[in-house]
């Protein structure tokens, strides 16, 4: 394999508000390959989706990035503006929480969808495009409220393919279907993946979904990662006592023991302006002692391929 | 879907126009007071006269029975003859009707225009340099009561400078034909139309200057800036026809208002208009004008809002299922 189609170093995404400025991303570095799937996890406000979104700079005006975030050998940060429209979409496109307002209400869909093709002067067909989502071509002429909650997330990923672009940022693509179409949904992006050689970037706050999708895991807290490995792997036995935490707060079906002692994580995930001093998880950490709070810890491999911040491991 | 809509809305317009109709002959009522003293008290008329009188104005018989037969009289078109003028009351309204039109009809359309652009604006660069001067000068106009803007213009720009006539429609000493015509009448409108636009300014763009910050909200703006949309199509395409929406309803039932309600205006500038009839309607007790006039405007504000709920059809397809 050659380069990694992303590297993002040291990325820092700090929103102005009213009460000072807001860290939401402190720091994160990691890469994609080509044709690869990173599983993106944390609680909301962890600072996942202000990462995604930053890697296209679709932040609210005031915001500020720094680090670099290198696509396809070109720094994303730098391009200006004409270049970064281009970049956005055929390079890089995300499926947003299709559930929501995500679609315009007062076009049709082959418009929203035309106009992602028109902009990029690309060559795609919009009833081709609902077709390999699974949307009859005849659907092309409603209006987003005509369709249900499963359809709009077709409509939104069909929208993502139109120009053909090498990496798909899904945010939270499967969160408010119900269980059955969640399932249907995760498994054409699987399919697409796989088929189209796409690479993509999952982003959930749900980790039992990305076993079907991941190849690599990354768990953030309070704006940083705390535990980054192969998916598998870390999906049978997370290391990070944040991930354990949150793998053990959706219950496995099938097993009894689970269902009936859901251990959720006590206490809320830090307020981005006050984030606790040392390990930032340490107030909510089964297994912090006092030099948790005192010491800054870093992620570090803790065996091949498989890194986690913790003075624990 | 669209007729069943405009059907429905028409079965309300009569229920309404039925209500308004009961709601203006007593509404005038309440008020005690006799419009044919004058007449009542003339001391050289003869007692047969002043029943004559009484009964040609429809003011003979009890209230019941006058109801009775303003509610027979109207459903029949026939409105009265003005207590002041004795002419009929439809053609004192049809000869006044145009001047009204023209007004508010410039008034509006420039209204709409400017307001709806300063709101786009304004909105779409929140505190930006030209929203900290436009939002304050909305604010302020929106809060002006018009008359005060025209009192304003008619002692500075009329008589002070000289710069426009004071009233009217055209300037009776000077008996202008064609194209000099056209400037005279012109002329006289600057001042009333410069009064009404900016008298209604201030609500339209600050109603959509809200409506774009609500819309400026939506995730759908990030999927089109998402999309590698210029900032000014983002803003066109997608902000723009979301935000006109509440703008339509108001601006439709606005235009209905003014139609009976440039009272204020029309006053000031002696501009003769239905705004000027209600006022001397009300002056006057022309209990036939007043009724008309009302029943008029009325009507306006309902077949605007009508228009307004087909317009609306149109511009948002989320309504056409649920009508």
């Amino acid at each position: 394999m050659s380069d990694p189609l992303l590297v993002v170093r040291d990325l820092h995404v700090t929103y102005r508000s009213s009460r000072g400025p807001v860290p939401a991303v402190r720091g994160v570095s990691l890469h994609l390959d080509r044709g690869e799937t990173l599983g993106l996890a944390g609680e909301s406000g962890s600072g996942k989706s202000s990462m995604a979104m930053a890697l296209l700079r679709l932040v609210p005006v005031g915001t500020t990035i720094t680090g670099s975030v290198t696509l396809a050998g070109e720094d994303v940060l730098a391009m200006k503006p004409g270049r970064l429209r281009a970049v956005r979409w055929a390079e890089a496109a995300v499926v947003f929480q299709g559930a929501q307002h995500v679609l315009n209400p007062v076009h049709r869909i082959r418009r929203q969808i035309q106009e992602a093709i028109d902009t990029h002067r690309g060559n795609g067909k919009v009833a081709d495009l609902l077709e390999q989502v699974g949307i009859p071509r005849w659907r092309s002429d409603a209006y987003p409220h005509e369709l249900s909650g499963g359809q709009k997330q077709r409509v939104m990923i069909a929208m993502a393919l139109a120009c053909d672009p090498e990496l798909l940022i899904a945010d939270e693509p499967t969160t408010a279907l119900d269980v059955m179409v969640q399932a249907q949904v995760l498994q054409l992006l699987a399919d697409l993946q796989r088929d189209r050689g796409l690479a993509m970037i999952f982003i959930t706050h749900d980790l039992s979904v990305l076993s079907t999708v991941a190849d690599r895991l990354a768990v953030m807290y309070a704006g940083r990662l705390v535990e980054t490995g192969p998916a598998k792997e870390m999906l049978r036995g997370a290391r990070h006592p944040y991930t354990k935490a949150l793998a053990a707060a959706f219950p496995t079906i099938g097993d009894q023991s689970s269902r009936l002692a859901p251990s959720g994580l006590a206490g809320d995930p830090p307020d981005p302006m006050a984030v606790p001093s040392g390990c930032p998880f340490h107030p909510r950490c089964p297994i912090a002692t006092e030099e948790c709070a005192a010491t800054m810890v870093e992620l570090h491999e803790i065996s091949p391929g498989w890194e986690a911040a913790c003075l624990k491991l | 879907m669209t007729t069943r809509l405009v059907l429905k809305k028409l079965i309300d317009a009569v229920v309404l126009l039925a209500m308004v109709l009961v709601f203006n002959f007593f509404l005038f009522r309440v008020v005690d007071h006799d419009p044919l003293a004058k007449y009542r008290g003339h001391s050289k008329l003869s007692q047969a006269q002043r029943t004559a009188i009484i009964k040609r104005f429809g003011l003979d018989g009890s209230k019941w029975e006058q109801f009775v037969r303003f509610v027979d009289r109207t459903l029949h078109g026939d409105f009265g003859r003005s207590f002041n003028s004795t002419r009929p009351v439809v053609s004192e309204i049809l000869d006044r009707l145009p001047n009204t039109l023209l007004l508010v009809g410039i008034s509006t359309v420039l209204t709409i225009a400017i307001g709806i652009r300063i709101g786009i604006r304004a909105g779409w660069q929140r505190g930006g340099r030209f929203d900290r001067i436009s939002t304050p000068f909305s604010m302020a106009l929106y809060g002006t009561p018009e008359f005060f803007l025209g009192m304003l213009f008619l002692a500075f720009l009329g008589a002070k400078l000289g710069w426009f006539p004071t009233g009217g429609v055209t300037n009776p000493a000077a008996h202008y034909t064609g194209f000099s015509a056209i400037v005279d009448r012109a002329r006289h409108l600057v001042l009333p139309v410069a009064t009404l636009t900016l008298g209604y300014l201030g609500s339209y763009s600050l109603v959509m200057r809200t409506s774009m910050l609500d819309t400026l909200r939506e995730d759908y703006l990030t999927t089109a800036r998402a999309k590698g949309l210029r900032d000014r199509d983002v803003m066109r395409r997608h902000a723009v026809p979301n935000a006109l929406l509440p703008s339509v309803s108001l601006i439709a039932i606005g235009f209905g208002f003014i139609i009976g309600g440039a009272i204020t205006t029309e006053t000031v500038f002696s501009y003769p208009g239905l705004g000027l009839a209600t006022y001397q309607a009300i002056g006057n007790t022309d209990l036939p004008m007043m009724q008309a006039l009302f029943m008029f405007s009325s009507v306006a504000v309902i077949v605007f809002n009508i228009f307004a709920d087909v317009v609306l059809t149109f511009l948002d397809p989320r309504i056409r299922v649920g009508a």
